[in-house]
């Protein structure tokens, strides 16, 4: 088991610089010239955009620059972002902690709720409470997240004036202590039920089907036939099958958390990694969004090596090294 | 082959979901086909009634800001839209299935390999991806259909690969081993038929998944305004949603319908191939 | 020389230097919401004398102000950035300044005037101004300043092109010397790029990479700044110690919403107390009759409008260019987008009065005429009855998306296929700027104050003329009256340049930009409330009202 972890690692560690490679190579292949969106793409000054394409080191070759942006990297330095030329760890520092409160939060309620929904819907196969959800996932699934969020807004920010319409604090009257935390969690409700809505059918859908798909296994149908009480049957042999799936998506959703969610960030105007990507992106910042890649890249990585420990528990028919 | 088809069509004809999805089916491909015969007005021309509500002046479903018929709209936004949700759906569950198939049973160093060059292709956000796709060709809605199918199929191919190790170990899986067929013969007849039910499920998921990408694209600016869309429309709607809703509302409504329609297929299919399991209800 | 005159050409150019309010600018500056109760007016005229800068207000307080995205620096003259503007207008000041409506105030000069032969423009500062970290401010920090924007290179360093040399004879005084007398000068000094600097911050350092520019701006205004969080909000503190007449309010702070329509919302449901910009084409004329809201209508000069490669063989013809103009329906874009703008029939901004020639204007939409000239210049109709095809390059901003939907309509009823090529800002840049890899394309954006502004867009050499668009007789018309003090004379230059314009279509022009910037009854002295004494967006007379 340990040598496994560690040949995980190994192999983690080469596909997050591949990774790396390819996204450093692809925005740079891009067009747009991220000196002339610093210099101002209006009144470039040509002298600027000599001594910053100089200075970012953009007149050497692609691998030329990846070589030394891994030697940088190496040496604990990640640059600086181009835009506002802070350093770029300090500017994702900033951001992740907002992106994990308001996507982690809504992830978990999702999961929670989508799976718990999923598994009763699917024991009540066909029934009217399985007819709802499924309907209502169809037309949850169906929304596009900004438009949802615009809606939210209008209503119970414009209309009921229950909670602020964007933002994450009270910029007028910042609060401290317990106040602050409120104040978050108050900014906090409608991006994160906006999330949750859209988000829910994903994981109710892949549990229903599971679940189902499980119990038409003939090994289950052999169980009734032995005469084993239908609850034990479920809870033993079913539910421990039909969570494999939502562990693979859960896995996979909780690697690129990191990465936010740009659309609900923009509408609700929330300060995360989302917006940050692709203002990034759209500004040609290089270091920053190599940061950002390498961020993710490593969560993605850490996040399979526990998906395959998750899996090796539950389902022990899975084996290393055969 | 005969009979299996005739059980097929026995199951189809019980199975009131099904049917009813494909009927759905047939009438939106209906209205993209005869969009041109059916929309009152070409989906381009600006009219004179500039953002009038459903009803007035002939408008059945009213227009936009710019005088553009929103039923005229709505048929030829079909053709787009149906054409990117589908396409790329099944871009993304054919390279999923097969890729995760094949990782999952073959097992050994094939697996090993396609699960890192999975890994590596799903640290890249999709959606980092199809931007650079858009800054590299521009907002052309060929490319972005493409890439949005070929940045979603990892999801599908992790799914099939879960269910063919799980299947391998089957009894019956080894029992086709031991009776000496092919390793490609059993992976196809056994194990993608056997495990595919979440990967239907997540595709018909991918049909909306791409229809809604197409329209957050459109959010962020960057959709084609060469074709009509049904994402572009709500995204073009949504800053009048309070003084007229009905420019993204319609729209909206038509994105529910098709999700509605791919799901009542999809969940009909998996009963109809996998009869069994109705069989416990 | 010519007719000369200091006194004239201050005038002639600017009626509103000095602090005499009202704009001369085309646009009505009264609220136009008259449902409104306590408008400026009648609360400048109902106030009780008093010390307070905005009368009737209550000072102190923190206000919430939109900004649309990050600044990318805090030095205001070294790079050209929309979202540093606003707040550089509160932590800066320049010689004179740019006021709402296009007018224009005096900021650090208490007075200037041009010497006689007009090549000599002597500035005579404030006195006892400090800079924020308590440092006298004195005319070698002017000096500094446009010396080293000149020397650098920086972005409107095309602004001071006339300067030869600045001297300073005391600390209070500036006097410019000019290469030949410039009527342009005033109104470039007071637009943009042209903040004074402090030179003992940034003398002998990199400009780029010193603290001033990069974390923590120095300025003269009447806010500090305080801080940054990226995404989130800039904070600036009131600067006890300003020169100028004392700020109302606390502190400002800045919320940084980057979508336009979460931004107007946060302002309606009272988060954001200035919202700055102009009501959202969807929500024109929703606060018409709302009491709480005063509305100010500007233009600006501003235009929005298709330009081309004109070293594209299509493009080059004169004829496809007039066809282009004869078959877009500029009533037809006013009429669904163009609410409280404007349907940009002359050459130059209708806001110029005084040098606008009624004789040249953009032809009536006339789709048969567009096909004569097309057929004229040998063009055929395909099988699909299109003569031309061919790629409109844009980038996503603002309202683009829809004009360019609406000319594709327009040109496909004149036999003009054009594909549309939305484009994110960063690869249309490379690809139509730098790479002049295009066919037609489509600008808009401020052009200053002064008429001399449509120079950039149609001189050989302006800036923002990149497609190769050169017509010699233009460009001297051009430069002859940017020296014209006489503004008769100057008029009969610019009509030249109009008449060119007209004949070669450089620019097919579609709408001029502007609209209603709405202001909360709660809140006083914003800067169209009191645009004799405020630059647009300075928020040194912004406050709550005192009975709120």
């Amino acid at each position: 088991m340990r040598r496994y972890i560690l040949k995980r690692l190994l192999t983690g560690i080469l596909m997050v610089v591949i990774s790396v490679a390819l996204n450093f190579t692809l925005i740079r292949l891009a067009p747009g010239d991220p000196v002339k969106m610093i210099a101002g793409l209006d009144d470039p000054n040509p002298e600027q955009v000599r001594v910053l394409t100089e200075k970012y080191g953009l007149d050497k070759s692609i691998p030329e620059q990846f070589v030394i942006y891994i030697k940088d990297v190496l040496h604990g330095d990640f640059g600086y972002s181009y835009v506002n030329e802070r350093p770029v760890l300090e500017v994702i520092g900033e951001k992740v902690v907002p992106t994990l409160m308001l996507s982690l939060t809504a992830m978990v309620l999702a999961v929670v709720l989508g799976t718990l929904i999923g598994v009763y819907a699917a024991r009540k196969n066909g029934g009217p409470f399985d007819t709802i959800m499924c309907n209502m996932s169809y037309l949850f699934d169906s929304t596009p997240s900004f438009w949802l969020g615009l809606i939210l807004m209008l209503v119970f920010a414009s209309t009921l004036k229950w909670v602020p319409t964007s933002g994450m604090v009270n910029l007028r009257a910042p609060a401290t202590g317990i106040g602050h935390v409120l104040d978050v969690l108050h900014h906090l409700i409608l991006p994160v039920s906006t999330l949750v809505i859209v988000q829910f059918p994903y994981y109710f859908r892949i549990a229903r089907s599971s679940v189902l798909q499980v119990m038409s296994e003939d090994f289950i149908t052999t169980f009734r036939a032995t005469g084993m009480k239908e609850k034990r049957i479920f809870n033993k042999y079913v539910m421990r099958n039909a969570i494999i799936p939502t562990i693979t998506v859960v896995g996979n959703s909780l690697a690129f958390l990191i990465s936010g969610t740009v659309y609900v960030e923009t509408v609700f105007s929330w300060p995360g990694m989302g917006r940050l990507l692709y203002s990034s992106i759209s500004k040609r910042d290089y270091p920053m969004l190599s940061g950002i890649y390498l961020i993710i890249a490593l969560s993605v990585a850490a996040m399979m090596i526990v998906v395959d420990l998750v899996y090796s528990v539950i389902d022990p028919r899975i084996k290393y090294d055969e | 082959m005969k009979k299996k088809f005739e059980a097929v069509k026995r199951a189809y004809k019980n199975n009131q979901q099904l049917k009813v999805g494909t009927i759905l089916l047939i009438i939106l491909l209906l209205c993209a086909f005869l969009a041109s015969v059916l929309a009152p007005y070409s989906p381009y021309v600006l009219t004179e009634d500039i953002r009038v509500g459903p009803g007035v002046n002939g408008h059945l479903l009213g227009t936009d800001a710019l005088g553009h018929d929103i039923l005229s709209q709505l048929l030829f936004g079909a053709r787009t839209s149906l054409r990117i949700g589908i396409v790329a759906a099944l871009i993304a569950g054919t390279i999923g299935t097969l890729i995760g198939g094949i990782a999952g049973f073959f097992g050994g160093k094939v697996d090993k390999f396609i699960v890192e060059f999975i890994n590596v292709f799903v640290m890249t956000p999709s959606f980092f991806l199809i931007l650079i796709v858009v800054a590299m060709f521009g907002s052309s809605m060929k490319y972005v259909m493409i890439v949005i199918g070929l940045t979603s199929w990892p999801g599908n191919a992790r799914l099939m690969r879960a269910q063919a190790i799980s299947l391998r170990n089957r009894t019956f899986v080894k029992s086709c081993q031991a009776m000496g067929e092919s390793r490609l013969s059993i992976m196809f007849r056994h194990i993608i038929p056997n495990g595919i039910f979440p990967i239907i499920a997540n595709t018909t998921m991918r049909v909306s998944g791409a229809i809604l990408m197409e329209s957050g694209l459109s959010f962020l600016g960057l959709g084609d305004p060469n074709v009509i869309s049904w994402g572009q429309m709500i995204s073009n709607g949504k800053a009048y949603l309070t003084n007229a809703p009905w420019i993204s509302i319609v729209p909206g409504l038509a994105v529910v319908l098709t999700v509605l329609t791919f799901f009542l297929i999809g969940d009909g299919l998996n009963r109809v191939i996998a009869p069994k399991m109705n069989a416990n209800k | 020389m010519k007719k000369v005159l200091a006194i004239l050409l201050a005038a002639s150019l600017l009626s509103l230097a000095g602090c005499n309010g009202s704009s001369s600018s085309g646009s009505s500056n009264a609220p136009s919401n008259s449902g409104a109760s306590g408008t400026s007016q009648s609360t400048d005229g109902e106030a009780p004398a008093t010390n307070l800068s905005t009368p009737g207000g209550k000072q102190g307080g923190t206000m919430v102000v939109y900004l649309s995205g990050d600044p990318s620096g805090w030095n205001p003259d070294y790079k050209s950035d929309d979202n540093l503007w606003p707040i550089a207008q509160n932590v800066f000041n320049r010689l004179i300044k740019l006021a709402p409506f296009d007018g224009i105030d005096m900021d650090l000069a208490k007075s200037y005037e041009f010497s006689e032969d007009g090549k000599t423009l002597t500035f005579h500062l404030h006195e006892g101004v400090k800079w924020h970290d308590g440092e006298p401010f004195t005319s070698r920090d002017v000096k500094w300043t446009y010396d080293t924007m000149i020397s650098e290179k920086w972005f409107k360093a095309q602004s001071l092109e006339s300067v030869e040399s600045i001297e300073c004879p005391d600390d209070n005084t500036v006097v410019f010397h000019l290469k030949a007398p410039d009527v342009t000068i005033i109104a470039k000094l007071a637009w943009y790029g042209t903040f004074i600097l402090p030179a003992h911050i940034y003398e002998g350092t990199d400009v780029a990479t010193n603290d001033a520019t990069m974390n923590h701006p120095i300025g003269t205004g009447p806010f500090k700044f305080d801080s940054f969080t990226t995404g989130v909000s800039v904070k600036l503190t009131k600067n006890a110690d300003f020169w100028g007449d004392e700020p109302m309010a606390d502190e400002i702070v800045y919320s940084i919403i980057t979508d336009q329509e979460t931004a107007y919302q946060a302002f309606l449901n009272g988060e954001v107390d200035y919202y700055g910009s102009t009501i959202p084409t969807a929500h024109t004329h929703d606060l018409d009759d709302n009491p709480d809201y005063r509305l100010f209508h500007s233009l600006a000069q501003n235009r929005t409008y298709i330009t081309f490669n004109f070293n594209d063989p299509d493009f080059s013809k004169v004829a496809v260019r007039q066809a282009f103009a004869y078959a877009v329906d500029r009533q037809g874009i006013y009429d669904r987008l163009g609410d409280g703008k404007g349907k940009a029939e002359t050459f130059i901004s209708p806001l110029q009065t005084d040098y606008v020639d009624e004789n040249y204007k953009m032809p009536e939409r006339d789709i048969n005429k567009a096909m004569e000239l097309l057929e004229s210049a040998g063009y055929t109709k395909d099988a699909d009855g299109f003569y031309l095809h061919t790629t409109f390059d844009c980038f996503e901003s603002g309202n683009f998306a829809d004009i360019a939907q609406i000319v594709k309509a327009n040109l496909a009823e004149a036999g003009i296929d054009i594909t549309i090529n939305m484009m994110e800002y960063a690869a249309w840049g490379e690809k139509v700027k730098d790479n002049k890899n295009y066919s037609v394309t489509m600008l808009a954006g401020y052009q200053g104050p002064d008429v001399s502004g449509v120079a950039a867009r149609v001189q050989s050499d302006g800036s923002s003329n990149f497609g190769g668009y050169s017509n010699p007789e233009l460009d001297e018309a051009m430069i002859a009256s940017n020296s014209c003090s006489d503004k008769a004379e100057r008029a009969k230059y610019l009509s030249t340049v109009q008449r060119i314009m007209s004949e070669d279509m450089p620019l097919v022009l579609l709408m001029d930009n502007g609209g209603y910037y709405p202001v909360r009854n709660t809140t006083l002295g914003s800067p169209w409330d009191v645009p004799e004494k405020a630059a647009s967006s300075e928020m040194t007379y912004f406050c709550y009202s005192e009975d709120k």
